[in-house]
């Protein structure tokens, strides 16, 4: 079996398919070559995972009127020989209406750090200020961390998600509400541990890792439950 | 029945009351979906290029199923809302890649060749056998894999995973849950989990990299006969445990340390925060035996025990 090599949104073809892949209107063929492409892809699995919420929060919006009606406005400036543009034909992105809609909702909901954040698995960053690596693990990736890690980016992250399945919540099977929330614990807990040890060790290249880990990991499960809100409103 | 694909079309099966019986003929290269809410989907296959779909179901659900040139889609649909429960019983040609989705629905897979790629909320992932891609995920149910050779991507968060006799690129993950592989052949392994121990054995190759990482569970690596290895251990209030003469030897905690085994020619990284990370011989790997015995006795249980409360729902 072959699979495409993961592409950047930016030379990606796919990337500008998927609001129409999630709306069905892809034909059989182009369907199945995206799902093909996808495994492969984590830019897209990532871009297509935040248009399946953006559907999850559509589908929750209460319908309502427009504060104002803006078409004679429109209509009066036709009327008036307005000079009409044509548009350009380059295509970036398509979004139907509700999702464009619901695309605002959830832009506003969440930071830049969340987008960040759940559109890429990152390398494990250190935390700042702690020291260069220069302890006996000086091999792999701890000796390869970016600099710049900042965990309160997680934690807005890991807070936006974490609002998002909260809003949902009612919608979700109890049982599956309860387990998602002890494996958050379970990484809370972790967490935790990991930030009492690199406040007695912060130099440490391993509690670093570790910590970063357990952020990341967190975002992942918190990913995986938005997947889950989104199985149960499109079921 | 059998349809023969030329077009997209909608294949009407054999649906009696509350069972469904198809059989859609299929051109190499074409994928399976199958898209479940609740119950079951059991895919086997056989050497024919014949896509055969039973089903059992409730009143409130019945079964759609969209064959095209290169995509048979199979989902439950709800006659008043969300879908009841439809136990699906598939065989596919070897060949075929298979796409399954499922909420409250286990998952079993036997003989596939092709990509594999299964995700559920509720109930356990078994698959016997899986070549090229094979992705697996599962919230809450164990996950197995036996016999595949390939890229494997697994995830449990809420309980545990088994690999055995796989070969390739493995990536195995959980939150709360146990890894155990065994007789694992491949140049790339990573192994993390949370609140879970972490069990190894299998090959170290030359210029293979092996990873395993936990926070709350012991790590225990059976090395084979004459490891090759640079191993880096990392952990800060667990210990370490050889039973090969390293120059570390000795139970420490909360250090970080290096050393070699032969010339160093794999890559093996073992990080436990609070846990025991052990090396063992081969040989004493198996006098664990009754230990992973006892591990592969526990899942069995658990799918019994999901099979007997499907039985009495």
């Amino acid at each position: 079996m072959t699979h495409d090599v993961p592409a950047t949104p930016r030379d990606d073809r796919w990337t500008a398919r998927l609001s129409e892949y999630l709306d069905g209107e892809l034909v059989p063929a182009e369907r199945a070559a995206l799902e093909a492409h996808l495994p492969g892809c984590e830019a897209c699995r990532a871009a297509l995972g935040e248009l399946r919420m953006v559907v999850a929060r559509a589908a929750a919006l209460p319908a309502e009127a427009p504060a104002h009606d803006l078409w004679p406005a429109i209509e009066e400036r036709i009327a008036g020989g307005a000079r009409v543009l044509p548009l350009s034909p380059r295509r970036v992105w398509e979004l139907t209406l509700p999702q464009l809609a619901a695309a605002g909702f959830l832009i506003a909901l969440l930071s830049a750090g969340t987008m960040w954040l759940v559109s890429s698995k990152h390398p494990l960053p250190p935390v700042p200020g702690a020291a260069p690596t220069t302890g006996p693990v000086a091999s792999g990736g701890a000796a390869t961390l970016p600099a710049g890690f900042d965990a309160r980016r997680y934690d807005a992250a890991i807070a936006d998600l974490e609002r998002v399945l909260q809003q949902h919540r009612a919608e979700l099977d109890p049982a599956t509400v309860r387990v998602i929330e002890a494996n958050l614990r379970i990484i809370d807990q972790a967490t935790a541990d990991a930030r009492r040890a690199l406040a007695a060790d912060p130099a440490s290249p391993y509690l670093n890792n570790h910590l970063a880990e357990q952020l990341q990991r967190k975002v992942d499960v918190l990913q995986q439950a938005t997947a889950v809100v989104a199985a149960h409103v499109n079921s | 029945m059998i349809a023969f694909l030329g077009v997209a079309c909608l294949v009407a099966g054999m649906a009696t009351g509350t069972s469904f019986d198809t059989t859609i003929a299929v051109r190499p290269g074409a994928r399976l979906t199958v898209n479940n809410f609740e119950g079951a989907i059991h895919v086997s296959s056989w050497a024919r290029n014949l896509v055969k779909i039973g089903a059992t179901h409730a009143q409130r659900a019945s079964v759609m199923v969209d064959g095209g040139p290169v995509e048979v889609e199979v989902r439950s649909v709800g006659r008043m809302g969300v879908p009841g429960m439809v136990d699906y019983d598939i065989v596919v040609p070897r060949w075929m890649d298979l796409k399954l989705q499922g909420v409250t629905t286990g998952m079993r897979m036997e003989g596939m060749e092709g990509d594999v790629e299964a995700a559920t909320v509720n109930g356990g992932i078994q698959l016997v056998g899986g070549r090229g891609f094979v992705h697996l995920a599962a919230v809450q149910g164990g996950v197995e894999v036996r016999d595949a050779r390939g890229r494997l991507e697994v995830n449990a968060v809420n309980d545990d995973v088994h690999l055995d006799n796989v070969a390739g690129e493995v990536s195995a993950e959980a939150v709360n849950g146990d890894l155990v592989m065994e007789r694992v052949d491949a140049a790339s392994v990573e192994g993390e989990t949370v609140n879970g121990s972490i069990h190894y054995s299998g090959a170290l190759r030359a210029q293979g990299r092996y990873r395993f990482a936990t926070h709350n569970g012991d790590i225990t690596v059976v090395l084979p006969r004459d490891p090759d290895a640079s191993v880096s251990v990392s952990t800060f209030s667990g210990e370490f445990v050889s039973s090969l003469p390293v120059q570390i030897s000795d139970t420490r905690r909360g250090r970080n340390f290096n050393f070699v085994l032969g010339h160093g020619a794999a890559d093996l990284r073992l990080e436990s925060f609070r846990g025991t990370i052990r090396l063992v011989r081969v040989e004493d790997g198996k006098d664990k035996s009754d230990k992973l015995e006892r591990r592969a006795e526990k899942l069995e249980r658990k799918a019994e025990k999901l099979a007997k409360k499907k039985e009495d729902e």
